[in-house]
């Protein structure tokens, strides 16, 4: 018998380690394409999700169920590792500018999304140049696969702001990677 | 409609997977870029997870979350209830237990060897590991292993489970053997194993979830032999043969180490994103970290974490035992044992199971573990009655005149009536009820589950851990399982034996097994075509022969051995019950808060209020709890042992002083051979230690080998020891007999010697001992046969 996730969050922090284990197994995968569509390198992406449930374990005793839904509240501890992550890396000798291969070509028409194969790396760095929120609900939608409510569920936004979000977002993407 | 909403319909169609080119059909150019845009990103390659990295993960997991947590004090008491034996023999474990070392070829040997423990120190270049496994061939028809064909071809065989090579384009094929040349990678996955030999003699034992690559090979007789090995994660076991030549190395590199070593034996175990660990049993290995160098001595052990240089060396240690705390430091058998982050857990063993750990004595006397491993699951507040249905209600059943509470969650097979047979498992209530979590009948089909790997689907039919598996439109499959993926499966065994599935369940871990089967064989265990070990902490019924109906249940170790823990014949009906727990008061009997009835004081001995303890109940009509007998459990015996080889560099009155450094007390060694006080250092010898919890060495046996002799002593092998056993004392009826190892501690308590007997020619050398010290025939006994040689 599966437990309903808000069982399986009270075992958990009743100390049930194999609820825990179960809520790792329920979520890790997004949570990982979460990471990656983020920092775009599946190695750091890794132990970064590894934290993520390491951080969650630790503070799951303060979870709240009445409060922000499990999944959102998952994304929060990952995004804010990703910050804590990004800006030690600043604090570290970066790569010089001209030495990042994306450039951008704004001369070139919309034939070039179809006829340049789009590569993540091309994405990340148009999805740096457009709204946070329009660029969190893209990186959900179309890199971590979510469905429109649970996008909205873990942004704790409505359908219809995510839905705007996704147009306004797929909008300037395609105007920024002209 | 709005355009936002218009995207969001059209998305939704290509989610559903239709063409592109279809949905933007009526959209204006703008809106069908962003379509398009929204496709692309779609179709860019998302990264899978690194399967190794994630089991890793959820065991940190597991553990971190076991750590935040204290002990309570209700899990401490171990209150639990078992039928009739088993408890018994968990005692007989707790108490007995003569500590296992056998770590270097566990997952290779038998569990019967596992549990009972013992040193593989003699085990040659040419010999294999035995394969254990509800999937592997029995004895008889493992193949015997061939040596490699050339010095730079390695032949990789006796394959268990899935195990991999890797093809130039990167992909990876699976094999059931094959050659092997430098630059060749290959892993196996979970609940798997292989062996590695090379053409001068050596081998690599490769246990579940290891890769391992060759770098170098060149593994000649007559020249300097050359092998170097990259192990990125998981655990192997080097027998290596001894090079006379000059210039001969045999390498092998993890990511934070490197080890070297020259005809020795010793295993390499490495945690991804963690760090590794060399341990020697044999010979020497050098060990270089980042900067520094430590040398290994037989029973040694370095950790080397990522980045760093290896630890000073220690002295391992291997032990089972019951845990009865979890956290920073677990206690196992009584004995407190540190963990940390690289302390390695498999079948996520908790409070009150039966657990095998193995570690490192440090400096300052703790104890640190490295690997602990479930060897039987805890029976805690559980019990379980096999019996004929009497009469069934709403909210209460009676099973073979027990009643059982049943409620919402119990689950129950279809079809059941009264006069059915039934196993029935719940949890012991406050007060004694018991309530019922399962019925499973076996009237006609029968029940199984199991943790297995996903070997192969082929339409309907799985084959799960060597098992094939049935499945119908009923089935149903969560996690979207596919080879290569751990599995839950449970379901049921119709009249015409085939396993139909009711459920296959992706998971990340093994877990136990149960299943109902007749007995093909009981040496060794087969039930219904699965392979069975069985270990001294088995539980048997009396009167299981060949044909008899058995429910079987144990657990899934690590490298996919099925470990029965109870074997029961189904006719057996329970009505004696036994629990285990903490002695609330003594006047009247209050045991977990369950109140006993007992009448005769003078069957209970010398117990007080906080000991821990077993008590034997028979249930009355009136369901009073009658005591038969209450027995103390001992909590702190010793239970660690080591074994090794090394050389005697000083002996004086009161110590002996060993090459590695260890000095034993003279009065707790017992000596054999020549090893006068004051002799010149360099004599070899095989040392068997056993501490006390407080690291006191409460046990020594030291035997001098003699190298002029030939051929040498064989102390141990693949689990059985040779020694020298004097009946009753009587020194003029010794005779020479091999033992197995978990009898070895008894066998010398009463006066046996290791080694085979002065002048034993003509003696009765054919006889063997097993555990129970009952006489058997040599000839009959075609697993150990098997076993040796292999």
């Amino acid at each position: 018998m599966v437990d309903s996730e808000a069982i399986l969050i009270q075992r958990a922090q009743n100390g049930e380690s194999k609820a825990v284990g179960e809520l790792y197994m329920q979520h890790h995968e997004q949570i990982y394409r979460y990471v990656w569509s983020k920092v775009n390198d599946p190695n750091l992406a890794e132990d970064l999700t590894g934290e993520v449930f390491m951080r969650m374990v630790s503070r799951i005793s303060t979870y709240h169920p009445t409060g922000v839904p499990f999944q959102a509240w998952l994304y929060r501890i990952a995004r804010n590792l990703i910050i804590d992550h990004i800006r030690k890396a600043k604090s570290k000798p970066a790569v010089p500018l001209e030495d990042v291969p994306f450039i951008k070509d704004r001369s070139a028409g919309p034939a070039i999304l179809i006829e340049n194969k789009l590569t993540v790396e091309k994405l990340q760095e148009a999805l740096k140049q457009i709204d946070h929120d329009q660029a969190e609900v893209i990186r959900l939608r179309f890199l971590v696969g979510l469905q429109i409510n649970e996008v909205a569920e873990r942004l704790q936004k409505t359908a219809a702001a995510v839905k705007a979000l996704q147009h306004r977002g797929l909008a300037a993407l395609r105007f920024s990677m002209r | 409609m709005e355009a936002e909403q218009i995207l969001q319909a059209r998305l939704e169609r290509l989610e559903a997977g239709e063409a592109v080119d279809k949905i933007i059909a009526g959209l204006p150019e703008e809106e069908s870029e962003l379509l398009y845009l929204a496709a692309q990103i779609r179709t860019i390659p998302k990264p899978a997870r690194n399967p190794v990295i994630v089991q890793a993960q959820y065991r940190k997991v597991v553990q971190a979350a076991k750590q935040t947590r204290a002990p309570s004090p209700l899990q401490f008491a171990l209150k639990w209830l078992v039928p009739v034996g088993m408890a018994l023999v968990l005692f007989a474990a707790l108490a007995g237990i003569w500590g296992g070392i056998n770590w270097l070829s566990n997952r290779n040997t038998a569990p019967e060897q596992i549990a009972s423990s013992g040193g593989d120190l003699t085990k040659t270049p040419e010999t294999v590991p035995t394969q254990a496994g509800g999937t592997t061939p029995t004895a008889e028809q493992i193949p015997t292993p061939n040596k490699s064909t050339g010095p730079q071809i390695a032949t990789l065989q006796g394959v268990h489970g899935i195990v991999q090579v890797q093809n130039p384009d990167g992909s990876w094929a699976t094999i059931q053997t094959a050659e092997v040349k430098a630059g060749q990678t290959f892993r196996t996955w979970s609940l798997s194993s292989a062996q590695l030999f090379f053409f001068d003699g050596s081998v690599v034992s490769l246990g579940a979830n290891t890769s391992v690559e060759i770098e170098s090979l060149n593994a000649q007789q007559d020249g300097p032999r050359l092998i170097t090995l990259f192990q990125p994660y998981g655990e192997t076991s080097h027998s290596v043969a001894p090079s006379l030549a000059e210039n001969s190395s045999y390498i092998v590199h993890t990511p934070s180490a490197t080890g070297e070593a020259k005809g020795t034996t010793f295993q390499v175990s490495v945690i991804a994103d963690e760090g590794s660990s060399f341990a020697v049993v044999e010979g020497e290995v050098a060990v270089t970290g980042q900067q520094t160098t430590v040398d290994l001595t037989p029973g040694q052990i370095t950790s080397i974490e990522n980045n760093e240089d290896p630890s000073e060396p220690a002295f391992w240690v291997n032990a089972q035992g019951e845990v009865t705390q979890t956290g920073e430091v677990w206690i196992i058998g009584g004995v407190p044992y540190q963990t940390r982050a690289g302390t390695a857990f498999f079948g996520n063993p908790d409070i009150g199971d039966l657990v095998s750990v193995r570690g490192q004595l440090l400096t300052d006397g703790s104890r640190m573990a490295d690997r602990i491993e479930i060897l039987s699951q805890s029976f805690v507040n559980q019990f379980k009655i096999m019996g004929i249905v009497e009469a069934m209600g709403v909210m209460r059943w009676t099973v073979t005149g027990q009643e059982i509470q049943i409620n919402d969650a119990t689950q129950i097979d279809e079809g059941i009536e009264v006069g059915d047979q039934v196993l029935v498992r719940g949890v012991v209530q406050e007060g004694g009820a018991l309530l019922t979590t399962d019925i499973n009948s076996f009237q006609n089909e029968t029940h199984f589950e199991f943790t297995g790997l996903v070997e192969q689907i082929k339409g309907s039919i799985w084959v799960i851990s060597g098992k094939a598996i049935a499945t119908n439109q009923e089935t149903k499959i969560s996690g979207d399982p596919e080879v290569g993926d751990l599995v839950q499966v449970k379901g049921r065994i119709l009249p015409d034996g085939t396993w139909l599935a009711r459920e296959i369940e992706k998971v990340i871990e093994t877990d136990h097994f149960e299943f109902i089967g007749i007995v093909g064989s009981m040496n060794p265990w087969v039930v219904d075509g699965i392979s069975l070990e069985v270990s001294k902490l088995t539980q048997k019924s009396s009167g299981i022969e060949i044909g008899s109906r058995v429910h079987v249940e144990g657990v899934v170790r690590e490298d996919g051995t099925w470990l029965a823990s109870a074997i029961q014949l189904l006719d057996e009906q329970t009505q004696l019950l036994i629990f285990v727990g903490i002695v609330d008061d003594v006047d009247p009997w209050v045991v977990n808060g369950i109140e006993l009835d007992v009448t005769d004081t003078d069957r209970i001995g010398n117990i007080v209020e906080g000991s821990l303890v077993r008590v034997y109940v028979q249930i009355q009509e009136d369901d009073a709890w009658l005591v038969e007998r209450i027995e103390l459990i001992e909590t702190d015996h010793f239970n660690g042992c080591i074994i090794f080889r090394d050389v005697v560099v000083a002996v004086s009155d009161e110590e002996i002083t060993l090459q590695n450094g260890m000095d034993i007390p003279r009065e707790v060694a017992e000596i054999f051979g020549n090893l006068d006080e004051g002799s010149e250092s360099g004599v070899p010898v095989i040392v068997i230690l056993c501490f006390r919890p407080n690291q006191e060495i409460i046990y020594a046996r030291i035997t001098v080998i003699d190298i002029e002799s030939e051929p040498p002593p064989e102390p141990i092998t693949e689990g059985k020891v040779t020694i020298c056993h004097i009946p009753s004392g009587d020194p003029s009826k010794a005779n020479t007999i091999t033992v197995d190892e978990s009898a070895l501690a008894a066998h010398l308590a009463h006066g046996d010697s290791l080694g085979a007997c002065d002048g034993s020619e003509g003696q009765n050398n054919d006889t063997q001992i097993d555990d129970k010290g009952d006489k058997k025939n040599d000839k009959n006994d075609k697993n150990n046969k098997g076993n040796k040689d292999k």
